[in-house]
């Protein structure tokens, strides 16, 4: 589904991300652990294209990112992506923050795109907050409806930028049960989390990345109960 | 005090052009303004580069001389006078002034909406910069264009932040206008001068003028703090 490949990316003379290779496939949930600087949100946000490659190769389902002949827009429009600040629009609805991109970008019509709104709101516990708008939300329930949000252009693959780590630690758990959801049925995910519990549970397979390298990977159980490299027992010593 | 009582509808009808020039120019400033501001915001340099000259040329010189090319140094005269034709005809030109003015109540507009579209284009620049980076990330993230999510997302926010700064523009260009009397545009300071000229009472009638800039200019920053609280909780 995605396939990454030499992904090299510097910002002027500070090199980010130094040669990263990964591939993920349909319905595999990849989570992304390391310590800050890592790359890890670099690596994510090369992957729809917020940030420009250095160099490498990026391709989704087929695609090739890089090449001047793709529409970026085509490929972001069938990957989602969930921020960690939710970035939600401040002058709209809950509602209207879903529907605004199958309107404009999908061009359904306003009817089918409040059905998928509400439906999306529904799915995200939220069905009693389509017309409230974010600065009356909590974060945890801004966080639910920018996944709804991402969710309402069904994309292929899902992009998780810190979801949680903006939030109140009691708001965490009805975003991660969200994310569960998504995950079980069947969703194509890359996760960039501090929740190791969250990584255990959901992930298929944790990524542990250090100074822009993929250091260790593997299952969960290998990573948390077996970690070889030295670093990941540093990491894993001081948040565990 | 006669002087005034006599006089006051002719200072009212000055008023009234003062006005009618300001919200024409302004309108006008702020559609320059909006397409300039972009402009500078442009990745194309040569855009960037226009944009950036335009504001730098008329918020460098003064009204005053640009009201003095437009209206002396241009051959625009003939042109306005044209235009004049045009709209006396068809019977569209604006009430609050006489016909024979036209021509000079356009140059002043194209003087006065060239000077503030360079400031509005500033104001709209900020306004557009204040916006969080995150909002363009979110809106390109779900396959907008640059183009979709500066209309749908970033434009409606910046909007909002950019009524205050706004509102001092105009109140700024509606005193600006006064240097219009200078090419005998009839809006109020023109007009208290014609009076003060044949009357010989300067302070009275000076002091009427003021007072009917500060009325405007008072009810104006009234409107703009209401409109910004009205936004502020529909926000």
């Amino acid at each position: 589904m995605i396939s990454v490949e030499g992904l090299h990316k510097s910002f002027g003379k500070l090199k980010v991300l130094n040669g990263i290779d990964c591939h993920v496939s349909p319905r595999e949930v990849v989570v992304v652990i390391g310590p800050s600087g890592s790359g890890k949100s670099t690596f994510l946000r090369c992957i729809n294209m917020l940030e420009d490659p250095t160099a490498g190769k990026i391709s989704i389902d087929g695609v090739s990112l890089l090449d001047p002949k793709t529409n970026i827009n085509f490929v972001r429009a069938e990957v989602g992506m969930v921020f960690q600040r939710f970035n939600l629009f401040p002058h709209k609805s809950a509602l209207e923050n879903i529907c605004l991109a199958p309107l404009k970008v999908k061009k359904l019509s306003k009817g089918d795109a409040e059905s998928l709104g509400h439906s999306l709101l529904k799915k995200v516990g939220l069905s009693d907050k389509a017309n409230v708008y974010p600065d009356q939300l909590s974060g945890g329930q801004q966080q639910r409806v920018a996944i709804a949000r991402a969710l309402a252009m069904q994309p292929k693959v899902m992009l998780f930028d810190e979801p949680t780590s903006a939030l109140d630690p009691e708001m965490v758990g009805e975003v991660l049960a969200v994310m569960k959801d998504l995950a079980r049925e069947g969703m194509t995910m890359v996760v960039v989390t501090h929740e190791m519990g969250f990584a255990r549970e959901v992930g298929d397979r944790v990524i542990f990345m250090d100074e822009g390298l993929i250091v260790e990977e593997g299952t969960p159980e290998e990573l948390f109960l077996d970690p070889r490299n030295n670093r990941l027992k540093a990491f894993l010593s001081k948040i565990l | 005090m006669e002087v005034v009582i006599k006089t006051f509808p002719v200072m009212l009808m000055g008023a009234a052009a003062t006005l009618g020039v300001t919200l024409t120019s302004v309108a006008f400033g702020c559609i320059i303004g909006l397409i300039v501001g972009l402009a500078r915001l442009s990745k194309k340099r040569s855009i960037k580069l226009a944009a950036t000259a335009y504001v730098d040329f008329f918020r460098g010189t003064p009204l005053l001389v640009q009201i003095m090319i437009i209206y002396f140094a241009l051959p625009l005269p003939q042109y306005f006078r044209d235009l004049q034709t045009f709209f006396v005809d068809r019977g569209i030109a604006p009430w609050f002034i006489e016909s024979h003015m036209f021509p000079v109540f356009l140059a002043g507009v194209v003087a006065c909406s060239l000077n503030s579209g360079a400031y509005i284009a500033e104001i709209f620049r900020a306004g557009v910069q204040s916006i969080e980076r995150g909002q363009v990330e979110a809106a390109r993230s779900l396959g907008m264009t640059a183009g979709q999510a500066m209309r749908y997302v970033i434009l409606p926010q910046a909007f909002k932040r950019v009524i205050p700064p706004l509102g001092n523009e105009f109140i700024a260009m509606l005193k600006d206008t006064s240097l219009l009397s200078v090419i005998g545009f009839a809006e109020l300071t023109r007009r208290g001068q014609l009076i003060v000229g044949q009357t010989y009472v300067a302070l009275p009638v000076w002091f009427t003028v003021a007072l009917l800039y500060l009325a405007m200019t008072f009810t104006f920053s009234r409107l703009v703090d209401y409109t910004e609280r009205r936004l502020k909780t529909g926000d």
